[in-house]
C-alpha cells in the first residue's frame, strides 16, 4: 500500500512538472505567435498608438479645476478677444504632438529600439550580433587573473546580455579558426559558425552555456581574415537586419598589418551600415619562448650512428631570457609487431638536457644536439621548454626515419682508379652507417630514376659521355631531390659536358668547361693549392691555421670558361678554388629541381691531386654526402590544422588505417581511416585526416605531436608511419598591436575600441544616419516648439 | 515689520472670531503702534488721570500730582466731535471671493467694525448699511456705546448673497442718511461703473464726504491661475473653460481698465479712493480714515 502511494506521488509530481513544461512552452509559443501578428492587428495597434496624443490632449480639455470668480467680466472680456487665437493655438499644440509622436515612432523604428518588434514593422529592422572570437593559441596567453580566452568568455556572455535586453535580436558565433564555410559558400541559408543566425529568446542563454562550455583555445595560428571576410559577405546579404560586428581578440601587431583581407572585411561590413566593436582581452604583454624549429642537421640518418639535431628557441618577450632548459626526450618507433596500435606503447627516453644561457629579446638562438637510435624505423624527437605565457609553442615534435645504412652510388669506369677511393672514405668501417656501390655508366643508362632514388647521392668520376637515357635518368633523379656529384679528369669529354650536362646553365653541371689547366709549382712562398670557402662541407676545415687541407697539392684541374666566370648561373656557387684564384674554381655547388649538385673539377683519385690521401678528404667526403643528401630528406612541416593525406601502395597495405592522434594530456586515441583507389592512379590507396571541404583548419589534426599510422600489411605484418605536427609559431609572436595602430588602420571601418573591462553591456545605439539626424533635430524642434506653445497655452504652472 | 503690524496681518486678525473683539484688537493695535497721537492737543479735553506706564508719553505726565503726591500720573483727554460717519459695506456674492486668510466680505466686514468702533471711541456718531441688490440692514447713525454691537451684529448676521447693484443702493443711502456726514464705501465695486460713479457723485452732491475702500483679493489683481479651468461666475451662472495664462493678459488689461476708470471718477468727484487688497494689513484703512478726517478738521 505504501509503495503504491509513493509510486502514485512520483507520477503526480511527473505530471505536474510536465503540466508546468507545457504552460512554459505555451507562453514562449504565444509570446513568439504575438509578434508573427497579422498585419491588420498591427495597423489597429499603431492607429491606436496615433490616437493616443489626441486622447490626451483631449482628456487634458476636459480635465479641469473649477473656481468660483468673482471678477467674471472681466474673464469674459478676455475670453472674448483672445478666443480665436486660444484655439489656434490649442489646435497648433495638438498637431505638433502628434507630429513629435510620429516622429518620434519613426526615429525608434530606425535608430532608438532597433530590435524592437514594434520598429521592426514601422521599416526598423532586428539587429543581429555577429561575435568573431579569437581562438588562435596567444589567446591562451595567462597572468594571475586567467588568459585572454577566459576574458573572451566572459565577454561573449555580457554580448549575450546585451542581446537578451531587446527582442527580436540574433546572434551568430564565428571562431576565428572555424569560419567552416569558405566566403564563396557563405550565405544567408550555410552555416558558418558555432552559432548561426540564431533567435536570442528565452532558451537562448542555455544554448550560448553550452557553447562556451566547448569552447576552448585551438592550436591553431588562425586569423581575422577569413572569418571577417565571411561575416562581411552575410552582413551584405542581410540587408535587412542590422548588424553589430564584436572583434574579440588580443590584438597581436603581426595580425595588424596595412591592406590585409580582414581590413578590407571590415570596411565592407562598415559600408554594408554594420557598426564595429572591438574588444581588446590582453591586458599586457608576458613573456614567451618559443621552440620554433626542431630537424635533424645530418642526412646520414641510420641505426647505430650518431644523429645531429638542430633546435631553435626565439624570445618573443621584451625582456632577456636567461638560463633556458630545453628538456629533450626521443619517442622511439612503436612496435608495429603489437596486436594493436594501442598496446604498441614506445617508453619514451629522456636525454640530456640543452642549455641557453641567454637569449636577447627578438633573438633566436640555435644549438645542436646528438640523438643516436638503435633501431630501423621512423623514431620521434620532442623538445620542450618551461611552461610560460603561452604552452603551446614550448613544445615541438620531429619525426625522424633512420635507416640500416644509407646507399650511395658511384660511378666510374671499370678500373675504379676514383672509386675505390671514394668507397674507402665514406666508408672506413661500419660506424658511418654508409653503403657506398661502385657501378660502371652502363647502371644510370639501365636503371631509371625509381631504382636510383634509393641512393642517397651519386658520385660519378671521370667518366667521358653517358648515354642519354642515363643524362635523363640522372636529371630525373635530381630533379626529384637527389643530390649528384661530379669528379672530373683525363677522361672527361668538355664538349659533352657542356652539351648535355651542362645545357647552357638549365642542366644538372653547374659549370660550363673550356680545357684543362695545369697548375704551376710554386718554388716560393708557397700557397695552399685548395681554397676553401664558407660551406657545409668545408666546415671542419674553414677558419683553422695550418689545416692539413693546405698539404693538398693540386696538379690539374679544368678551368670554366670566361663567359661562365663572367656571368656564372644563379644556381652556381664556387665554394673552393685553387690557391684563392677566382678564374681557377675548384669546386662548385649548384642545384637542380630538388636536389643538389656539385662539380669538383679535379680527380677523385690520385690522378690530378693527392688529396685522398689527406686526413681531410673523409670528412669532407662525408659532408659532401651528407649535403648531397639533404635535398633527399625533405622534412615535411607539419602544421597543427592541416589535413593530412595517406598515400599507399594497394598491393602493399590494406585499406583500412588507424591513426594515433594526441589529445590533450597526452591521450592518443584511435581514428579509424578507410582508404579509397584513386581513380586515375591504378594501385594507389588514399585517404585522408581532416577532409573537410573548404575548412582552413582541421579539428582531427587539432593537437601537436606525433601521429601514428597504422597499416595493416597484406603478408600480416603491422607498419606504422610517424607524422609530426607543430603549432605554427608565427603566433608566438605576442607584441601588442598599438590602439592607435589599430583605429588608423581601421578608420574607415569607424571601430569603438574598448578593454574587455570597459565593455558596456548596455546596448550601444547605432548611430544615426544623416536622415535620422536631421529627424532628431525636427524632434527636438518639435519637442521645443510644443513646450513653448504648451507654456503659452497654459498647460504647465 | 512691527510689532503692532504683525498682529494687524490678516492671517492674524483671522485668528479672532469674534468681530467685536477683532475691531478692539485693530484699533487698539492700531493706535498703540503710532508714536504720535494725529489729534494731539486739537478739541480735546480733559477726560481723567492715569497711573503712568512705562511707554506712555511724557510730556502727558501731570507734574503737579506728582510735586504733590510723588506718584507719576498721565493725563487722559477726550475729543470733543460731532462727526457722522456711515458705513456702507457691500455683502454681495462677489464678496465671498477670497484665498487668503480673509475673503473680501470678511475683509470688508472687519475693516467696517473696526472703523465704528474707533469713531465711536472718539465719540462720533456711527451708522451702517448692508447691501447686495438691495439695502440687507440699516443701522442709524448713533454715539451710543450700544451701537457698536448693532453694527457689529448687522455685518455678522449677513453673508454674502446675490449680486451687486450700486448705484440703486447709493440713492437709497442717500436717502436713509440725509444729513451731511461721512461715507464709507467698503465694497469690491463689481457691476456697471457707470452707475456706481453715478451713485457715489450723487453721494458727494448731498454733500457727505465719501471715502470708498476698494476691496479685492490677490488673485483678482494678479490673476495667478494656470492649467486647465472652469471659472464659474459668484453672481451668475455663467462659466468658462479656458487656460487662464492665455487670457490673463487681457484680464488684466480689463482689470486696469476698471480701476483707472474708477479711480479718475472718484478723483473727478473729490471721493477719496483706496484700494486695498485682502492681504494688506487691516490698519490701511484705519490710517486712510484718519487721514482723511485730519483733512476734514483742517477744512
Amino acid at each position: 500500500m505504501q509503495l503504491w502511494r509513493s509510486s502514485l506521488a512520483i507520477e503526480w509530481q511527473d505530471a505536474e512538472s510536465d503540466f508546468d513544461l507545457d504552460l512554459e512552452f505555451e507562453f514562449e509559443k504565444m509570446i513568439n505567435n504575438l509578434f508573427t501578428m497579422s498585419p491588420a492587428i498591427w495597423a489597429a495597434i499603431i492607429a491606436g498608438l496615433i490616437a493616443l496624443p489626441l486622447l490626451i490632449h483631449l482628456i487634458n480639455l476636459v480635465r479641469h479645476k473649477t473656481v468660483e470668480w468673482a471678477a467674471m467680466e472681466f474673464l469674459l472680456k478676455s475670453h472674448k478677444k483672445n478666443r480665436n487665437w486660444v484655439w489656434l493655438k490649442q489646435l497648433i499644440l495638438m498637431l505638433s504632438r502628434v507630429a513629435a509622436f510620429l516622429l518620434a515612432l519613426f526615429m525608434l523604428s530606425q535608430v532608438g529600439c532597433e530590435e524592437d518588434r514594434i520598429a521592426a514593422l514601422l521599416g526598423g529592422r532586428s539587429t543581429h550580433h555577429y561575435v568573431l572570437l579569437d581562438d588562435s593559441f596567444s589567446m591562451s596567453d595567462r597572468d594571475n587573473e586567467g588568459s585572454a580566452f577566459d576574458r573572451a568568455r566572459s565577454t561573449l556572455s555580457m554580448i549575450v546580455d546585451r542581446a537578451r535586453s531587446r527582442q527580436n535580436q540574433r546572434f551568430t558565433l564565428v571562431r576565428y579558426s572555424q569560419p567552416a564555410q569558405s566566403v564563396e559558400n557563405a550565405s544567408a541559408d550555410h552555416s558558418v559558425g558555432d552559432i548561426d543566425n540564431e533567435l536570442v529568446d528565452n532558451l537562448f542563454q542555455q544554448r550560448i552555456e553550452d557553447a562556451k562550455a566547448q569552447l576552448s583555445v585551438s592550436n591553431f595560428a588562425a586569423t581575422l581574415d577569413e572569418s571577417a571576410q565571411s561575416v562581411a559577405h552575410l552582413v551584405k546579404q542581410r540587408v535587412d537586419q542590422n548588424a553589430i560586428v564584436y572583434l574579440i581578440s588580443d590584438f597581436r601587431a603581426k595580425d595588424w598589418v596595412a591592406s590585409s583581407p580582414a581590413q578590407s572585411a571590415l570596411e565592407e561590413i562598415r559600408e554594408a551600415g554594420g557598426a564595429i566593436e572591438l574588444i581588446h582581452c590582453a591586458p599586457a604583454q608576458h613573456a614567451n619562448l618559443a621552440i620554433t624549429n626542431l630537424v635533424p642537421s645530418g642526412s646520414v640518418r641510420v641505426a647505430e650512428s650518431p644523429l645531429m639535431m638542430q633546435v631553435d628557441v626565439t624570445n618573443f618577450s621584451e625582456t632577456v631570457a636567461e638560463k633556458i632548459q630545453i628538456k629533450i626526450e626521443a619517442l622511439p618507433y612503436p612496435d608495429s609487431t603489437a596486436t594493436s596500435p594501442a598496446d604498441a606503447v614506445a617508453t619514451p627516453e629522456d636525454l640530456p638536457a640543452v642549455f641557453v644561457e641567454e637569449i636577447l629579446p627578438g633573438e633566436t638562438q640555435t644549438r645542436y644536439f646528438p640523438i643516436y637510435f638503435r633501431s630501423v624505423g621512423k623514431h620521434a624527437v620532442k623538445a620542450e621548454l618551461a611552461n610560460d605565457a603561452i604552452e603551446a609553442d614550448n613544445v615541438r615534435h620531429c619525426v625522424v626515419e633512420i635507416a640500416s645504412n644509407v646507399n650511395v652510388l658511384i660511378v666510374d669506369e671499370a678500373d675504379q682508379i676514383h672509386g675505390g677511393y671514394l668507397a674507402l672514405a665514406l666508408s672506413p668501417n661500419l660506424m658511418t652507417g654508409i653503403r657506398p656501390e661502385i657501378r660502371t655508366k652502363d647502371f644510370l643508362r639501365d636503371n631509371d630514376e625509381t631504382i636510383l632514388r634509393k641512393f642517397d647521392a651519386i658520385i660519378v668520376c671521370d667518366i667521358d659521355q653517358l648515354d642519354e637515357s642515363a643524362v635523363r635518368h640522372l636529371e630525373n633523379y635530381v630533379q626529384q631531390g637527389g643530390g649528384l656529384a661530379f669528379f672530373l679528369g683525363p677522361r672527361a669529354s668538355i664538349p659533352f659536358y657542356n652539351a648535355a650536362l651542362y645545357k647552357s646553365g638549365e642542366g644538372i653541371f653547374p659549370v660550363q668547361l673550356r680545357e684543362k689547366y695545369d697548375v704551376p709549382e710554386q718554388l716560393e712562398n708557397p700557397v695552399p693549392d685548395i681554397a676553401p670557402r664558407e660551406h657545409p662541407i668545408f666546415a671542419p676545415v674553414i677558419g683553422l691555421k695550418n689545416s692539413l687541407l693546405d698539404l693538398v697539392q693540386v696538379k690539374s684541374v679544368i678551368t670554366p670558361t670566361l663567359e661562365w666566370l663572367t656571368e656564372p648561373p644563379a644556381q652556381a656557387n664556387v665554394i673552393a678554388t685553387v690557391r684563392g684564384d677566382e678564374k681557377i674554381p675548384l669546386a662548385v655547388a649548384g642545384r637542380f629541381g630538388e636536389g643538389n649538385t656539385m662539380a669538383f673539377l679535379t680527380t677523385a683519385g690520385p690522378v690530378w691531386n693527392n688529396w685522398m690521401r689527406n686526413a681531410t678528404f673523409p670528412p669532407i667526403l662525408l659532408l659532401l654526402e651528407d649535403f648531397l643528401a639533404s635535398g633527399h630528406y625533405r622534412d615535411a612541416t607539419n602544421m597543427v590544422g592541416d589535413s593530412l593525406t595517406i598515400e599507399k601502395d594497394s598491393r602493399q597495405v590494406a585499406s583500412d588505417v588507424t591513426v594515433l592522434i594526441p589529445g590533450v594530456d597526452g591521450e592518443r586515441q584511435e581514428f579509424p581511416i578507410q582508404l579509397k583507389p584513386v581513380a586515375d592512379e591504378p594501385g594507389i590507396l588514399r585517404g585522408a585526416l581532416g577532409e573537410i571541404a573548404g575548412a582552413r583548419f582541421h579539428d582531427s589534426t587539432a593537437h601537436s605531436g606525433i601521429y601514428d599510422v597504422w597499416f595493416r600489411q597484406l603478408d600480416a605484418t603491422r607498419s606504422v608511419d610517424r607524422i609530426a605536427m607543430n603549432v605554427d609559431c608565427s603566433e608566438s609572436e605576442i607584441s601588442l598591436a598599438k590602439r592607435a595602430r589599430v583605429l588608423t588602420l581601421l578608420e574607415k571601418a569607424n571601430p569603438v575600441l574598448v578593454d574587455w573591462d570597459q565593455f558596456n553591456p548596455e546596448p550601444k545605439q547605432k548611430p544615426a544616419s544623416s536622415l535620422n539626424r536631421l529627424f532628431l533635430l525636427l524632434l527636438i524642434g518639435l519637442l521645443v516648439g510644443e513646450q513653448v506653445l504648451a507654456y503659452s497655452a497654459s498647460y504647465h504652472k | 515689520m512691527p510689532d503692532s503690524k504683525r498682529y494687524l496681518h490678516p492671517d492674524a486678525i483671522k485668528r479672532i472670531a469674534r468681530l467685536d473683539l477683532r475691531a478692539q484688537h485693530i484699533v487698539e493695535g492700531f493706535l498703540s503702534g503710532m508714536h504720535r497721537s494725529p489729534h494731539f492737543g486739537q478739541s480735546v479735553e480733559f477726560l481723567q488721570h492715569r497711573e503712568y506706564t512705562p511707554g506712555d508719553d511724557l510730556r502727558h505726565v501731570d507734574w503737579q500730582v506728582w510735586a504733590r503726591q510723588d506718584r507719576l500720573y498721565v493725563k487722559q483727554f477726550e475729543e470733543d466731535t460731532n462727526m457722522r460717519v456711515n458705513l456702507l459695506v457691500d455683502v454681495s456674492k462677489s464678496m465671498k471671493y477670497g484665498t487668503g486668510a480673509l475673503n473680501k466680505f470678511d475683509y470688508g466686514a472687519t475693516v467696517a467694525a473696526s472703523l465704528a468702533f474707533l469713531i465711536l471711541k472718539q465719540q462720533d456718531a456711527v451708522g451702517c448699511m448692508t447691501f447686495d441688490d438691495q439695502v440687507r440692514a440699516r443701522i442709524p447713525t448713533l454715539s451710543k456705546k450700544t451701537q457698536l454691537n448693532s453694527i457689529i451684529e448687522s455685518l455678522s448676521s449677513e453673508s454674502p448673497e446675490n449680486k451687486t447693484d450700486l448705484a440703486d443702493i447709493f440713492v437709497k443711502a442717500a436717502e436713509t442718511y440725509p444729513r451731511r456726514g461721512m461715507m464709507i464705501v467698503i465694497s469690491d465695486l463689481f457691476g456697471d461703473v457707470e452707475a456706481t460713479l453715478k451713485g457715489l457723485r450723487l453721494l458727494r452732491q448731498r454733500g457727505h464726504d465719501v471715502l470708498v475702500f476698494h476691496i479685492l483679493d490677490d488673485d483678482e489683481i494678479e490673476f495667478p491661475f494656470s492649467g486647465s479651468t472652469r471659472f464659474k461666475d459668484l453672481e451668475s451662472d455663467t462659466r468658462l473653460n479656458c487656460n487662464p495664462k492665455s487670457l490673463r493678459e487681457g484680464y488684466l488689461e480689463a482689470l486696469n481698465e476698471f480701476l483707472t476708470e474708477v479711480r479718475r471718477g472718484c478723483a473727478k468727484s473729490s471721493i477719496d479712493y483706496q484700494l486695498i487688497k485682502t492681504s494688506d494689513p487691516l490698519d490701511a484703512a484705519l490710517a486712510q480714515f484718519l487721514s482723511n478726517r485730519m483733512a476734514r478738521r483742517r477744512k
